[in-house]
């Protein structure tokens, strides 16, 4: 079996193809005037094109978190809003907002008796001083003792190489030197729902890749004037539920830059526009992504190098049956093979991400694809021709022995132009 | 064979139903008020909500809300009375293709995409309109004739003043009021550039929008202005107002700027200007009533009135 499998040169070229291209990854370019090209692509992935172009934009109204923008708020009216949230019997309150420092003492010990009201409280803190030494943040910064003493933290820190990049993950938890410290969408998920939290730490990713369902119209919106207006019945949509609290926009022609990012559903994925999500709508998804248990799946390493292999080596195959079976216009099915078969992986890489969020990276299939054709050439006309022994090497393993009816049958003298045909050959340049 | 066609029609019947759905609010930004049935009394959109399809929607001022229906966003905004299966319609026209063909379309756009330079270069007068850096002013040079605030929004079963600024030119001016986007109902020549007409002997219908406009010759004219004839917001306004605790206890100055604000929040601007007009002309010496008077003139974009009577 394995024999009509392997064919030895196909293999061959597929082991310098994946040389080439150790080669190549290992001796990266960094030219300066590469760079404004490099700008507008390097923060870029293939899935980004289904997140913009190619979801279904069908919203599916979320029945768990309610969004509340309270703009930029003084505490006074933090507090009658989480008072507000709690009486209408909001199940977890998570207030994206800093509560740095102490403001006026009076205020401060409402807002803080308010948010002691129940237990399932969130505050944002910021992580800060991050110490290689023992990979632990040495403060949380951004939320005073005397709020976050009281109730739970959560980190609000995004992973981001600096501010115009696109929020692709999120770290679940991080180690500070008070311990272990859960990230805002993360302890308000494990206060709403433990067990699905518990499936997310089961995972033991240090990172996980946000899977995004919508730009915040998935969820209800509330202004914090609504919030406060009496003649509003907040219970039907705000019991049992997680309320955030921050800052949000909430209309294109109104949003200010203020905690806006980049995100893979930006209507434009490559080159730079305007920032597309606020950061509690981040939150918001993150937490969606935990309680609906929708995570992005990557194959290991191995499973991608192994794939990758397949899949060039299979190509490399291609190419040789073409060029045995149709030697003229070979260069012209291999370029446009290349190009379906690019077409194809697209589709294939945005059709797995949408349908089961399985990420796949095939960067290093199109690269072993672009380089198939001409590292061929180059084995059969100058590798091959100065290594005696691959010329040896047959075409395919030559087939186990056979039934005698077929043995009888060889042993009946063929004609010779039948022989010549039925005898595997090793590809010639095109040119001879 | 008959129960299997009713039970089919039943199906097909609770589809339809179903397909007329319900809408959510999602967000709401000042007051809209929604309509769930004509002549209905109206209530004010909040977070949540849920909706009924059949019912209308209009916006206060520069009010607006986001709703979801069947999936998709729909914006309202403008103080139209606008049907919620209407506003659903216009979204569902757009495409709503399979994976599969949102894939191809990506590839055939990117495709499109690469000749989009030259394409540029050779008709670029196209897409002129679609950059402009320009600031917009507050009045286009289309026209020449710009009605006046005051003479727009809700209006009562009386004696109305329509004005607007002139333009130059010789002849009368032609002033229409029209359907929106429909033929003119009434004509008028106009020597000067105001012209009162007692709404009640009009035959305009109550709590539908019409569009005003006036032109001069066959080149000066002006944009349509909406009016609606609402004389029960007028006097639910009125109603609302005077039913008020600090109303009853108010001096009948205070009562009479009470209810004019009470008008001009309510779109009600042209009885809002009677009521400061007939102050003002009752103590032209008040200084705070000539204050509040020149101060709603100059909201209504009458700067020049407002500099003469502060």
């Amino acid at each position: 079996m394995w024999r009509k499998l392997v064919y030895p040169h196909s293999l061959i070229v597929t082991c310098l193809v994946f040389l080439l291209i150790g080669v190549l990854n290992f001796v990266r370019i960094n030219a300066h005037f590469l760079n404004p090209f490099k700008e507008t692509i390097r923060d870029y992935e293939v899935t980004d094109i289904v997140y913009s172009k190619l979801r279904d934009h069908r919203i599916i109204l979320d029945n768990n978190v309610v969004l509340v923008n309270t703009g930029k708020p003084d505490r006074d009216t933090i507090r009658m809003v989480v008072d507000r949230l709690i009486d209408a019997g909001a199940k977890v309150v998570a207030l994206d907002v800093l509560l740095e420092g102490r403001k006026n003492a009076h205020t401060d010990s409402l807002l803080r008796a308010a948010l002691t009201r129940i237990e399932k409280v969130v505050l944002a803190t910021e992580l800060d001083a991050y110490s290689d030494e023992d990979g632990k943040f040495k403060m949380q910064v951004g939320c005073d003792t005397f709020f976050g003493n009281y109730v739970y933290t959560g980190f609000i820190n995004f992973i981001s190489k600096d501010s115009n990049s696109t929020i692709r993950y999120f770290s679940p938890r991080e180690m500070t030197t008070d311990g272990e410290c859960l990230s805002l969408p993360v302890q308000a998920a494990k206060l709403y729902d433990p067990q699905a939290t518990e499936r997310l730490f089961e995972r033991d990713k240090k990172l996980e890749e946000i899977y995004y369902t919508g730009n915040g119209d998935q969820f209800i919106q509330y202004e914090s004037k609504d919030i406060l207006s009496p003649a509003i019945d907040l219970k039907k949509q705000i019991q049992d539920k997680i309320v955030l609290v921050g800052f949000l926009g909430t209309y294109a022609w109104d949003k200010p830059m203020l905690d806006r990012h980049y995100t893979p559903l930006n209507e434009r994925y490559t080159g730079r526009n305007t920032p597309d999500m606020y950061g509690m709508v981040i939150h918001a998804n993150i937490i969606q992504m935990i309680l609906n248990g929708t995570y992005v799946t990557e194959l290991s390493g191995f499973a991608q190098f192994l794939l990758t292999f397949l899949f060039c080596y299979l190509n490399i195959h291609l190419f040789y049956e073409i060029f045995r079976r149709v030697s003229t216009p070979f260069h012209f099915v291999t370029r446009f093979l290349q190009l379906g078969e690019i077409i194809i992986l697209f589709f294939i890489v945005a059709w797995m991400f949408r349908s089961f969020r399985v990420k796949l990276d095939v960067a290093y299939w199109i690269a072993s694809l672009a380089l198939a054709f001409d590292v061929i050439k180059f084995y059969d006309n100058v590798i091959r021709k100065r290594i005696s022994h691959l010329g040896k090497i047959p075409y395919q393993f030559t087939p186990p022995p056979r039934k005698p009816q077929a043995i009888k049958k060889q042993e009946e003298k063929p004609e010779p132009e039948k022989a010549a045909k039925q005898e595997p050959q090793l590809p010639q340049d095109s040119k001879k | 064979m008959k129960t299997f066609s009713t039970s089919l029609l039943l199906f097909l019947q609770s589809l339809y139903l179903s397909a007329q759905g319900s809408a959510h609010v999602l967000h709401v930004s000042g007051q809209v008020e929604y309509y769930s049935q004509h002549g209905a009394k109206p209530v004010l959109l909040s977070p949540g909500m849920e909706l009924d399809m059949k019912g209308k929607v209009r916006c206060k001022a520069s009010s607006s809300a986001k709703l979801l229906s069947n999936g998709k966003t729909i914006l309202v905004s403008g103080s139209k009375m606008r049907d919620l299966q209407d506003l659903a319609g216009a979204k569902g026209g757009e495409s709503n293709s399979g994976f599969t063909n949102r894939f191809l379309n990506f590839v055939e756009e990117s495709v499109k995409e690469g000749d989009s330079d030259e394409k540029l270069k050779e008709h670029h007068r196209q897409y002129m309109n679609k950059a402009s850096g320009g600031v917009k002013g507050y009045a286009s040079q289309a026209y020449a004739i710009r009605p006046l605030l005051i003479s727009t929004g809700k209006m009562p079963a009386a004696p109305v003043t329509f004005q607007w600024r002139g333009a130059q030119g010789e002849g009368p001016y032609t002033f229409s009021i029209a359907e929106p986007g429909g033929s003119a109902l009434l004509q008028v020549p106009v020597n000067d550039t105001m012209l009162t007409l007692d709404l009640s002997q009009v035959a305009l219908l109550p709590d539908e929008e019409y569009e005003w406009s006036v032109t001069r010759g066959s080149a000066a004219k002006s944009p349509a202005a909406t009016i609606m004839l609402a004389p029960s917001v007028v006097d639910a306004t009125k109603n609302n107002t005077t039913h008020q605790a600090n109303y009853k206890t108010a001096s009948p100055d205070e009562q009479q700027l009470m209810l004019a604000y009470a008008y001009e929040e309510a779109g009600c601007y042209q009885n809002a200007y009677q009521i400061y007009s007939a102050l003002h002309s009752a103590q032209p010496d008040n200084l705070l009533l000539r204050r509040v008077y020149a101060a709603f003139l100059a909201r209504m974009d009458m700067l020049g009135e407002a500099v003469k009577v502060k």
